[in-house]
C-alpha cells in the first residue's frame, strides 16, 4: 500500500494498471497486485473468470481477426484485443455476443450509421476500421488504445478542476467534429472515453454502441439495460427519434460533473430511480459536493445539464470555447443558472431563504436578457409607460432568477418607480418581492420589510390567502423580521407561511423542512424547548425523506437540535447530534457553515463539562472557518469571539476577555440594530467580566442594557436573559466555582419565572 | 510440499466444515464468552482495526485522537458491550463493526473520556507501523469515511490471505516461487512471459502451469475461508465476495 501517487498536475498519474481488467494496481489492495482480479480468483468457479482465460472456442478466430485476449466484457458484448491478419496490425474488436442481430431495416440503418462513423478521422476519436458481421454476429474493429477509461481513472475521486476542464475541452472538440459530419454519439460516459499514457482522451464507440446495444439488449433480455446517469431527459424517456447534438452536450456536462465530483449528476439505486430523479430534480451544485470546484466551471457544467435542450450550449464547440475561456481565466459567457449556492450559504443561517430561492429557480423561465433590454429601449422610445413597467418587471425577474442581484434591484426599483402611485397588480407585487429579497440578502431588512409587507397586501387582495406566491412573500417577510430581531412578527408570518405551504405542497417537500426549521428557531428563542425539539425533528424527518443522505440541510437541523438539547440539559444527545452534523459537513468537504456551527455547539458542550482547553480549540476552529466563509465582520464571527472571550474570563484573563467581548458586541451592533435580542448574551457576559475585573458600575450598566433590550422583546427577551445567565452559571459550576455560580443561577431562575408567568397570562 | 489442505486459521472451523463461521460462533456465544469465541473475536478485531482507524481519520479527527478512539472502541467491542445490541447489520462483521464504531463515536466517546481509562483489559498494540504512518503513505483521498473504511477492509482482507500463503511458502522454502508467481497471476506480469518465468524458476513449462494452478487454488480456498469467517452464514459468501471485488474495482 505504498504506492505514492499524487494527483496534482498531470491528468494521468504514471501508475501501473492491471493488464487483465484495467484497474489500478495496488490502490487499496496489496501492493503491485490487482484487487479485483484477486477477488475474481475467489469467485472463479462460479462466474466467468475475469483473469486471462481462453476465449470461447467460436471466437478464437473471427473472419480476418485473430483474438488475442479479452479486454472488457459487458452484458451484451465483449471487446477483444485482436490481430487483423491481412494487415498484421493489432486492433480492438467489439463483438456482440449471443443471438441474431436485428432484421433488414434495422441492420441497414446500422450500416449507414456505422459507415458514417467509420469516416470520422480525428486524433481524439478512436478510429473505426471495419464494420462487419460474421456468422450473424455483428462486430466492428477499431484502433487499439493502451490506456484506461475515465471511469477507471476517477471512480469516486474527483480530478483537479483544471485537469478536468482541459480533458473535457478536448473531448468536446472531438464531439463537435463528429457533429459537423452528422454523427451523434448518444452514449458518452466516462467508460466510453479512454485516456492514453500521454493523458490524451479518445472517445470510443462513436455513433455505434448505442444502436447495437439497444438492439441486442432487446433481443437478449427484453429490457433496456444500463443506467441513464449520463443521458439527458429527452433520451432517457425514450424519445430516441429526437436525439441530436444537444444530447451529447448534456452528456459532456454529465461527464464533467462526474470528473469534478466523483459521481454522476443523478444516481439512483435502480435505473428507474435514476430516471425519476433526472426528470424531477435539479442536479446538486458541484461546489456543494466538492468545494474546490471553481464557480465558473460549475456554471458551465450546470448549463450543459439544463433539462431543456435549448438552454444548453448550442453546440459542443460552444462548450469547448467556453472551457477555453475558463482555462485562460477570461470571463465566461454563461450566467450562473440560479442562486442555489447563495441560498445554500444564507440557508445556513436562515433556512427560510433556501425555500424561497429554490422555488424561484425552479419556476424561472429565462428568456434571453438581451431581448428584454432591447425591447425595453424600444418601449421607452415609444413612450409607452405601462409596457415599460411590465418589461422592467420581467427583466427584474429574469435577472433575479439568474442570480444578478444588483441588476435585479435596479430593474425592480425602476418598475416600482414607474407606477409609484398605483401599485396594484401582481407584476408590481413581484417587483416588490424581488426588491425585498435582494435587500434582505444585503442585511437591509428594515427597507426590505416595508416592500414585502406591501407586496403581501397586493397579493392577498389579488390572489387570495392560499396561494404559493402569498406563501413565498410571507416567508420572505418573516425572514426580514427575523433578521431585524422582530421575533414576534417573524413567528406569526412563519406560521402563516407554514399554513399556506402545508395546504399546497406535499408533507415531505423540502420546503416543508425549512418551514419546520424556522418554527423550531422561533420556539427555541422563546424557551419553548419541547416544541422546538419537536419542530427540528419534523424537519429532520422531511429532510431524511426528501434529500440525499449527507445533505447539508440535515446537518443544519441537527445543529439546531443540538442547541435545544443542550438547553434541555440532555448533553449526551446534544453531543451525538452535533457530531452527526459535523460528520455530514466534513463529508461535504469541511468548508461549510454547518461545520463551524457544529464545532461551536461542541465547544459549548465541552465547556459545560469544564474542559476549557478543548472547548476553546473548538471555538477557535469555528471562528477561523467562519472568517473564511463570511469575512472578518459577521454576527457568527462575533458569536465565536464572544464564546472564546468567556472561556478566557473563566481562566482569569479578564482584561483580554473584556476587550474581546467589547469587540464582539460592537461587531454585532454594527451588523444588527442596537436593540436586537442577539446582543443580550454578549452584554451579560461583558457585564459579568467587568464586575470580575472590579468595575462594578460598568458591569451593572451592561447588564441593565441587556434588560432594556430584553424588555422590548417579550418572551424572547426574557428567555435570552435567562439563558445568558444560566450559561455563565453552568460554566462556573463545571469548574467547581459553585459559590460564584449561585447568584447567576438565581438570576436565570428569576427570568425564567417571569417568562413562565407571562406565558401563563397569555 | 503440495498444499492439498488449506491452512486454516479459523478456530473450530474444520476443513470443509463451512457450517459455522468465526463470526457466527461469536454471535452465538453472545454475552457468555467461551475462550474460543473470545479468541476469535480478538483475532478478527486485530485484523481489521486499520480500516476503523482510517474511518475515524476521514471523519476529521487528529491522529492521536483517532488512535485513542480506535483503541478504546476495540477494547469496548471485545469487552462485548456491543454484541448484545440487537441489530439487523449483525449478519456481516464488516458492517456490524462499522455500525458499532459509529454508535461508539456518537454516544460513548465523550462519556468514556470522563471516566478513568485503562481499567480491565490492556489495549491491543499496533503490530508494526503506527496506523498514522501507514495512513500517510497512502494516496491522499477524497473518499467518504464509509467508503474509505470499506476499501481498506477489502484491501486488508487480501493482504491477510496473501500473508498467510506467503508464510506457508516461506516456511517450506519456496518464497521466491511464491513472489514471482503471485506477480505473474495477479500483478502486471506480461502475458507471454511464461517462458521467462519458467526459466527464472528453473521449471518446465508444464510444471509452471501446475504451480500456477496450485497457487490459484490455494488462494481461492484461503480467501473464501477468510471472507467466510466474517459472515454469519455461508449463503452470503458469494455476494460478499462480489461486493468486495466491486469496492476495489473502482
Amino acid at each position: 500500500m505504498k504506492s505514492a501517487q499524487t494527483t496534482t498536475t498531470c491528468v494521468v498519474p504514471a501508475e501501473r494498471v492491471c493488464p487483465r481488467c484495467g484497474a489500478k494496481l495496488g490502490g487499496f489492495g496489496p501492493e503491485g497486485l490487482c484487487g479485483p482480479c484477486l477477488f475474481a480468483s475467489g469467485l472463479a468457479d462460479l462466474e466467468p473468470p475475469v483473469a486471462p482465460t481462453p476465449s470461447p472456442p467460436s471466437f478464437r478466430r473471427l473472419g480476418d481477426y485473430e483474438l488475442l485476449g479479452e479486454i472488457a466484457r459487458g452484458g451484451m458484448g465483449a471487446v477483444f484485443r485482436a490481430r487483423q491478419v491481412s494487415l498484421n496490425r493489432i486492433v480492438a474488436l467489439k463483438v456482440m455476443l449471443g443471438g441474431d442481430f436485428a432484421g433488414g431495416t434495422e441492420q441497414a440503418r446500422f450500416r449507414v450509421e456505422a459507415q458514417a462513423a467509420a469516416r470520422l478521422k480525428h486524433p481524439n476519436i478512436v478510429a473505426i476500421h471495419e464494420v462487419g458481421e460474421h456468422d450473424g454476429q455483428p462486430f466492428f474493429s477499431m484502433d487499439f488504445i493502451e490506456g484506461r477509461t475515465l471511469r477507471q481513472l476517477t471512480w469516486d475521486t474527483p480530478l483537479p478542476a483544471r485537469d478536468a476542464a482541459v480533458l473535457l475541452r478536448t473531448v468536446a472538440e472531438a464531439v463537435h467534429y463528429a457533429h459537423e459530419r452528422g454523427v451523434v454519439h448518444r452514449d458518452l460516459k466516462p467508460s466510453n472515453v479512454l485516456v492514453d499514457a500521454a493523458g490524451q482522451p479518445h472517445i470510443t464507440d462513436f455513433g455505434l454502441a448505442k444502436r447495437m446495444d439497444a438492439e441486442s439488449d432487446l433481443t437478449m433480455s427484453g429490457m433496456v439495460m444500463g443506467t441513464p446517469s449520463y443521458m439527458p431527459p429527452e433520451q432517457a424517456s425514450g424519445q430516441n427519434k429526437t436525439i441530436g447534438p444537444p444530447a451529447d452536450v448534456y452528456a459532456l456536462g454529465a461527464v464533467l460533473y462526474d470528473l469534478l465530483t466523483g459521481r454522476p449528476p443523478f444516481r439512483g439505486a435502480t435505473p428507474a430511480e435514476t430516471m425519476a430523479q433526472l426528470e424531477s430534480q435539479e442536479p446538486i451544485a458541484p461546489r456543494l459536493l466538492n468545494s474546490g470546484v471553481p464557480r465558473d466551471l460549475e456554471t458551465i457544467c450546470l448549463k450543459c445539464l439544463e433539462k431543456a435542450p435549448s438552454r444548453r450550449y448550442e453546440s459542443a464547440l460552444a462548450l469547448a470555447e467556453e472551457l477555453g475561456r475558463f482555462l485562460r481565466d477570461e470571463p465566461i459567457y454563461a450566467r450562473p443558472a440560479g442562486t442555489l449556492e447563495k441560498s445554500w450559504r444564507w440557508g445556513r443561517r436562515h433556512p427560510g431563504v433556501a425555500a424561497a430561492l429554490f422555488l424561484m429557480v425552479a419556476i424561472a423561465v429565462g428568456s434571453p436578457i438581451v431581448a428584454y433590454r432591447m425591447n425595453l429601449l424600444r418601449l421607452r422610445a415609444e413612450g409607452n409607460a405601462k409596457q415599460t413597467q411590465t418589461a422592467l418587471s420581467d427583466l427584474a425577474w429574469t435577472l433575479y432568477s439568474t442570480g444578478d442581484l444588483p441588476g435585479a434591484e435596479q430593474a425592480a426599483r425602476g418598475a416600482i418607480a414607474a407606477r409609484a402611485d398605483s401599485l396594484a397588480d401582481t407584476n408590481d407585487a413581484r417587483s416588490l418581492w424581488i426588491l425585498g429579497n435582494v435587500l434582505w440578502m444585503r442585511s437591509e431588512s428594515g427597507e426590505a420589510a416595508v416592500h414585502l409587507a406591501r407586496a403581501l397586501d397586493i397579493q392577498r387582495s389579488q390572489l387570495g390567502l392560499t396561494n404559493i406566491d402569498v406563501g413565498k412573500t410571507l416567508f420572505s417577510l418573516a425572514n426580514a423580521q427575523f433578521q431585524l430581531g422582530k421575533y414576534a412578527g417573524a413567528e406569526n408570518h412563519y406560521a402563516e407561511a407554514f399554513d399556506v405551504f402545508s395546504a399546497l405542497v406535499p408533507k415531505l417537500h423540502p420546503v416543508m423542512a425549512n418551514l419546520w426549521n424556522n418554527r423550531g428557531n422561533m420556539f427555541s428563542r422563546k424557551g419553548n424547548l419541547p416544541a422546538a425539539e419537536a419542530a427540528y425533528r419534523q424537519a429532520l424527518d422531511v429532510e431524511t425523506n426528501a434529500l440525499q443522505g449527507g445533505h447539508g440541510d440535515i446537518a443544519f437541523s441537527l445543529n439546531q437540535l443540538a442547541i435545544v438539547l443542550t438547553d434541555l440539559g440532555r448533553t449526551d444527545e446534544a453531543t451525538a447530534s452535533a457530531r452527526q452534523a459535523l460528520a455530514i459537513g466534513q463529508g461535504l468537504g469541511g468548508r461549510q457553515g454547518v461545520v463551524a456551527d457544529a464545532l461551536a455547539v461542541l465547544g459549548t458542550l465541552l465547556a459545560k463539562r469544564g474542559r476549557l482547553d478543548d472547548a476553546e480549540s473548538n471555538h477557535v476552529a469555528a471562528l477561523s472557518l467562519r472568517r473564511k466563509l463570511f469575512g472578518q465582520e459577521n454576527i457568527d464571527v462575533a458569536d465565536s469571539l464572544g464564546a472564546i472571550a468567556v472561556l478566557r474570563a473563566l481562566r482569569g484573563d479578564l482584561k483580554e476577555a473584556s476587550s474581546q467581548l467589547e469587540i464582539a458586541l460592537a461587531m454585532s451592533q454594527k451588523k444588527l440594530h442596537r436593540e436586537h435580542p442577539s446582543l443580550i448574551p454578549h452584554l451579560i457576559a461583558l457585564g459579568w467580566t467587568l464586575q470580575q475585573e472590579g468595575d462594578a458600575l460598568g458591569g451593572a450598566l451592561r447588564q441593565q442594557e441587556a434588560q432594556t433590550i430584553a424588555n422590548k422583546h417579550g418572551a424572547y427577551g426574557l428567555w435570552a436573559l435567562s439563558k445568558g445567565f444560566r450559561e455563565l452559571a453552568d460554566l462556573l459550576k463545571a469548574r467547581g466555582r459553585d459559590r460564584e455560580a449561585e447568584p447567576l443561577f438565581g438570576e436565570a431562575a428569576d427570568w425564567r419565572r417571569k417568562l413562565d408567568e407571562s406565558a401563563a397570562q397569555q | 510440499m503440495a498444499h492439498q489442505q488449506p491452512h486454516n486459521p479459523a478456530a473450530g472451523a474444520g476443513s470443509g466444515g463451512f457450517a459455522t463461521t468465526q463470526w457466527s460462533t461469536i454471535l452465538a456465544a453472545g454475552a457468555d464468552s467461551s475462550p474460543q469465541a473470545q479468541g476469535a473475536l480478538e483475532r478478527l478485531c486485530r485484523a481489521y482495526r486499520y480500516p476503523l482507524y482510517v474511518h475515524v481519520r476521514r471523519l476529521g479527527w487528529k491522529p492521536e485522537d483517532a488512535e485513542d478512539m480506535t483503541q478504546e472502541f476495540l477494547a469496548r467491542f471485545i469487552g462485548r458491550n456491543y454484541l448484545q445490541r440487537a441489530d439487523p447489520e449483525r449478519g456481516r462483521f464488516r458492517s456490524f463493526l462499522l455500525t458499532s464504531l459509529k454508535h461508539f463515536l456518537a454516544d460513548e466517546w465523550d462519556k468514556l473520556q470522563t471516566q478513568k481509562r485503562g481499567g480491565g483489559r490492556p489495549p491491543l498494540s499496533w503490530d508494526d507501523l503506527s496506523p498514522e504512518e501507514r495512513y500517510r503513505m497512502e494516496p491522499a483521498e477524497t473518499l467518504t469515511p464509509d467508503l474509505a473504511y470499506e476499501k481498506r477492509w477489502a484491501g486488508m482482507l487480501l493482504e491477510r490471505v496473501l500473508d498467510q500463503l506467503r508464510a506457508e511458502d516461506e516456511s517450506n522454502g519456496s518464497l521466491r516461487e511464491f513472489d514471482l508467481l503471485k506477480n505473474h497471476v495477479w500483478g502486471d506480469g506480461k502475458a507471454g512471459a511464461y517462458a521467462d518465468l519458467a526459466a527464472a524458476l528453473n521449471m518446465e513449462a508444464n510444471a509452471l502451469k501446475v504451480a500456477v494452478h496450485r497457487l490459484r487454488k490455494r488462494f481461492r480456498e484461503q480467501l473464501r475461508q477468510e471472507v467466510l469467517s466474517t459472515l454469519s452464514s455461508p449463503d452470503e459468501l458469494d455476494e460478499e465476495m462480489r461486493h468486495l471485488q466491486l469496492l476495489l474495482s473502482s
